[in-house]
């Protein structure tokens, strides 16, 4: 029986040690193409108490919920962990999870969760030197590129100063695309709510550039 | 001319989905307009700044060990409950009202009945929920001892008797289990003690 086995089925029965060794891992799951099922499907097979199921929800989702942390505190190593922590609470909720949303729609409001809950805990996020340096190597015209690194490297240390809700539907907007609607699932708010917030982000945004 | 349009129209604007209505609204009033396009623009600053830099892909691999190592490790300290928290259990059981669990181990202290760990007193505490009676030959009782415990949940409505003996089943038998020999002895002694309180 892998780990993740083991763990499932004893936060689902609450089984001693002992009463675990004995328990035959659920067996559909280990029939599926795990890597070819959707979501759900996966879901289901963790929650069966396959191992491999949440393997492979982590390798799926790993990429934009390390992007998310990312561009809420810009610092690889602060993402990580960020990321991390998010996997690590999925795999002791998704016992609640109920399917009525996306999984990535579920992992986001994980992970603006832990995301906030850092920003509360933490400073205000600071541009790193290595991500103010970076520069858009692709453009054929090299002054052009600086510019808009620059203006990149302004935009992130404003979207930075934001408070954090307003940052949040900001982020989850833009670079992830949510709808309206998402986002206020994502948010625990109502959807006028999230317009509002993105309404007020983009409005504190104009004052941080322009001055 | 009507009213300028609310925050959330703006998003709609900046979406180009506002409402015709107010897209009416948005053709007569350059104040508005000015607003919108102003969204716009830092809108299309903000989608500069999004660039997220690719770890190493032997990052991905190490991060996927990472989460394993912390879900089992996180796992393993529920697996052993500690004193502390055991007590803070025993507290708000006794408290609720007592159950035959802490009555066996007291009942078996009062008539002087040794309660060594391993002893059937010690870890049967959890069978009591089965409610048998001293003719099931349960944890060696006799009549006296039996009479207490009976006792003891006569203070106890049925209902209150069922929810306080069901769910404790398999909780005490984790938490005892848990428990070196010395704890067993201390956690014996603050539950006589908290009956005794209790009963006085
Ligand atoms: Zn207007």
């Amino acid at each position: 029986m892998g780990a993740y086995t083991a763990v499932a089925v004893e936060q689902r029965a609450g089984m001693t040690a002992a009463r675990r060794a004995g328990e035959a891992t659920p067996r559909q799951a280990d029939h599926l193409d795990l890597a070819a099922a959707e979501d759900r499907v996966l879901v289901a097979a963790f929650l069966a108490g396959s191992r491999e199921a949440f393997d492979v929800i982590v390798t799926r989702h790993q990429r934009t919920v390390y992007q998310v942390c990312f561009r809420f505190v810009r610092n690889h190593e602060e993402a990580s962990d960020l990321a991390q922590d998010v996997f690590v609470r999925a795999f002791k909720g998704l016992k609640n999870f109920k399917g009525d949303s996306a999984l990535s729609t579920w992992l986001y409001r994980v992970g603006v969760n832990c995301c906030l809950n850092r920003l509360a805990v933490k400073r205000p996020a600071t541009e790193p030197i290595d991500s103010m340096q970076l520069v858009d190597q692709r453009s054929a015209d090299p002054l052009r590129a600086v510019m808009r690194g620059e203006k990149a490297t302004e935009v992130r240390q404003a979207i930075g100063q934001l408070p954090p809700k307003q940052r949040a539907t900001l982020l989850l907007r833009v670079y992830q695309e949510l709808s309206h609607e998402e986002i206020a699932g994502v948010m625990g708010c109502s959807v006028g709510a999230a317009k509002a917030n993105l309404f007020h982000a983009l409005g504190n945004l104009r004052r941080l550039l322009q001055s | 001319m009507t009213t300028h349009l609310s925050n959330q129209e703006f998003v709609d604007a900046v979406d180009l989905v506002l409402a015709s209505d107010r897209v009416a609204h948005l053709t007569v009033c350059a104040a508005c307009r000015a607003e919108v396009e102003a969204l716009r623009a830092v809108l299309a600053d903000v989608s500069q700044g999004g660039d997220v830099p690719e770890p190493s892909p032997l990052f991905w691999d190490h991060f996927q060990s990472r989460v394993r190592a912390e879900v089992q490790s996180e796992a393993a300290v529920p697996a052993r409950l500690s004193w502390w928290a055991t007590l803070g259990s025993a507290r708000t059981f006794l408290a609720a009202g007592a159950t035959v669990a802490a009555a066996v181990i007291a009942v078996s202290l009062y008539t002087g009945g040794s309660v060594e760990p391993g002893s059937s007193a010690a870890v049967s505490v959890g069978e009591t929920s089965e409610l048998l009676g001293p003719e099931d030959g349960f944890a060696g009782l006799d009549g006296v001892e039996w009479g207490f415990v009976t006792d003891v949940m006569e203070t106890l409505g049925p209902d209150e008797a069922r929810d306080v003996l069901v769910p404790t089943r398999h909780a005490m038998d984790a938490a005892f289990e848990s428990l070196t020999t010395a704890e067993r002895d201390a956690f014996v002694r603050l539950l006589t003690a908290e009956m005794a309180e209790g009963l006085e």
